[in-house]
């Protein structure tokens, strides 16, 4: 990799810039949403006042190019509350199984351990109710914390404080549902002057109730996501590193199958000609399995 | 023999005279609410949860598909109506249609104007939309001061104000 300089490489510090995109990757980008949300987006959908809602969802991700290997799983923990029913607060602390990365020959595996947490907020500021119908639109802020050991190899962190900002609607049916979503990430220097280069998240979904869903039976809705990402330069200490940045465009089918206050939920990435760089690692798949349970 | 069917009847009788004349009690004891914005049964959890905090909700049954809420009370109780709109907006959706079957009395108030009273409950319901002849009924039974098991619709006007329009009257004390 050179910057845009035109230094030396920094050999030293490609090893930091790949584990820091996947952890970032990992950390900020996989926000499990609620209910019935797209998979791989973030929804209008909040929880009923004084709700509490529990998620776990495992995370696995696979990229790889011709010399270069990482693969990435994380148990992603949140705990939601409805502050009102159009307010809710979202607590997430992922937790790092296994972080791998394999180059010219070598193989680091980082094993367990806490990642980067996040606080998140999602006030839903219109909402437009009829007789099996909701139209609904909210504003997402959040944080994320350098929470995860940066000395591990793979880091499981930037060791920045990053935040999160985002607009979502979404039409909920009977039979159909719509959604929308646009997300931008904004990513701050961390430790040994590394800055991931911001995103520019932008999603959207169709899905479809198959079977007519009635209350304390089980209910299923499939959906198709559509996942764009524009990853911006990452830099260290200032300067751009040229081999980074990059978009990629994902389909991804997904699922939920709920009863009465439990959900289960999961989905695929299947990446759509990615334009990134070629010495970067090219996503192969994004995987990901959840339950939620409300109370 | 005789005599056996004699005794028999004689005790039927009395436990049918005294099931068929017991006092009518005053108490709201079915509302049924249709919910709008309720799409998904995951999501109308919160419904449940909601409306089984409220007063004298003892059965509850929700039709996703016919966007409705349906609660029944026990024989002693009455259900507080007046918490059910902001439990439903505490749940995330929105409260329309809610039809009652209550039993009460009905008063007049100010001339010609008419509430029902539910005795149980501090609610008091401005009768209105009321067809001429069942008006009439309801305007002798206030005179009377019988008690009615009536049937119909409630609409919310501000919080805590609810406007009654009856549409039948199932029952009469004597």
């Amino acid at each position: 990799m050179k910057s845009s300089a035109g230094h030396t490489p920094l050999n030293s510090h490609r090893w930091f810039i790949i584990l820091l995109v996947i952890g970032l990757t990992i950390g900020f980008t996989s926000s499990p949403g609620y209910g019935h949300e797209p998979i791989f987006g973030l929804g209008p959908h909040t929880i009923y006042k004084g709700g509490i809602g529990l998620e776990m969802e495992f995370e696995a991700e696979h990229a790889s190019s011709s010399d270069e290997k990482e693969k990435d799983f994380v148990l992603h923990n949140e705990i939601i509350y409805g502050v009102t029913a159009d307010f809710a607060v979202t607590l997430s602390l992922p937790y790092v199984l296994n972080r791998e990365s394999e180059a010219d020959g070598m193989i680091e595996r980082s094993g367990l351990g806490l990642g980067e947490t996040s606080l998140r907020m999602k006030y839903r500021f219109r909402r437009r109710d009829r007789r099996g119908v909701q139209d609904s639109a909210a504003f997402i802020v959040g944080a994320k914390f350098p929470t995860g050991d940066v000395n591990k190899s793979p880091r499981h962190g930037s060791g920045s404080v990053d935040f999160l900002l985002g607009l979502t609607a979404w039409r909920e049916s009977l039979l159909w549902y719509y959604f929308g979503d646009i997300r931008y990430r904004l990513n701050r220097q961390g430790s040994a002057g590394i800055k991931a280069g911001d995103r520019l998240f932008a999603d959207a979904a169709i899905g479809i109730r198959p079977w007519p869903a009635d209350y304390q039976k089980p209910d299923l809705v499939v959906l198709v996501e559509l996942n764009w990402e524009t990853l911006m330069r990452s830099e260290i200490n200032g300067h751009e590193v040229s081999d980074s940045g990059g978009h990629l465009l994902f389909l991804s089918p997904s699922f939920f199958l709920t009863y009465r206050n439990w959900a289960l939920k999961g989905g695929v990435q299947v990446p759509l000609d990615p334009q990134i760089s070629r010495n970067q690692p090219k996503e192969r798949y994004r995987f990901k399995l959840a339950i939620e349970i409300h109370f | 023999m005789r005599k056996f069917l004699g005794i028999n009847l004689i005790i039927f009788m009395t436990i049918a005279g005294f099931v068929l004349t017991q006092p009518l009690r005053a108490q709201i004891h079915k509302v049924t609410v249709v919910v709008e914005g309720m799409a998904c049964p995951f999501c109308a959890y919160g419904i449940e949860k909601k409306l089984k905090k409220v007063d004298g909700v003892r059965s509850m049954v929700i039709k996703i598909k016919e966007g409705m809420a349906i609660l029944e009370t026990e024989e002693e109780e009455s259900i507080g109506l007046a918490h059910i709109p902001k439990a439903i907006r505490d749940a995330g959706f929105s409260p329309s249609t809610i039809e009652i079957e209550a039993t009460g009395i009905v008063k007049k108030v100010d001339g010609q104007d008419l509430t029902f009273q539910v005795n149980r409950s501090p609610l008091s319901l401005r009768l209105a939309d009321m067809e001429n002849a069942l008006k009439d009924h309801l305007l002798a039974s206030a005179e009377s001061g019988r008690m009615v098991r009536i049937v119909g619709t409630v609409r919310e006007k501000a919080e805590g104000i609810f406007f009654f329009s009856p549409r039948t009257v199932k029952k009469e004390s004597q």
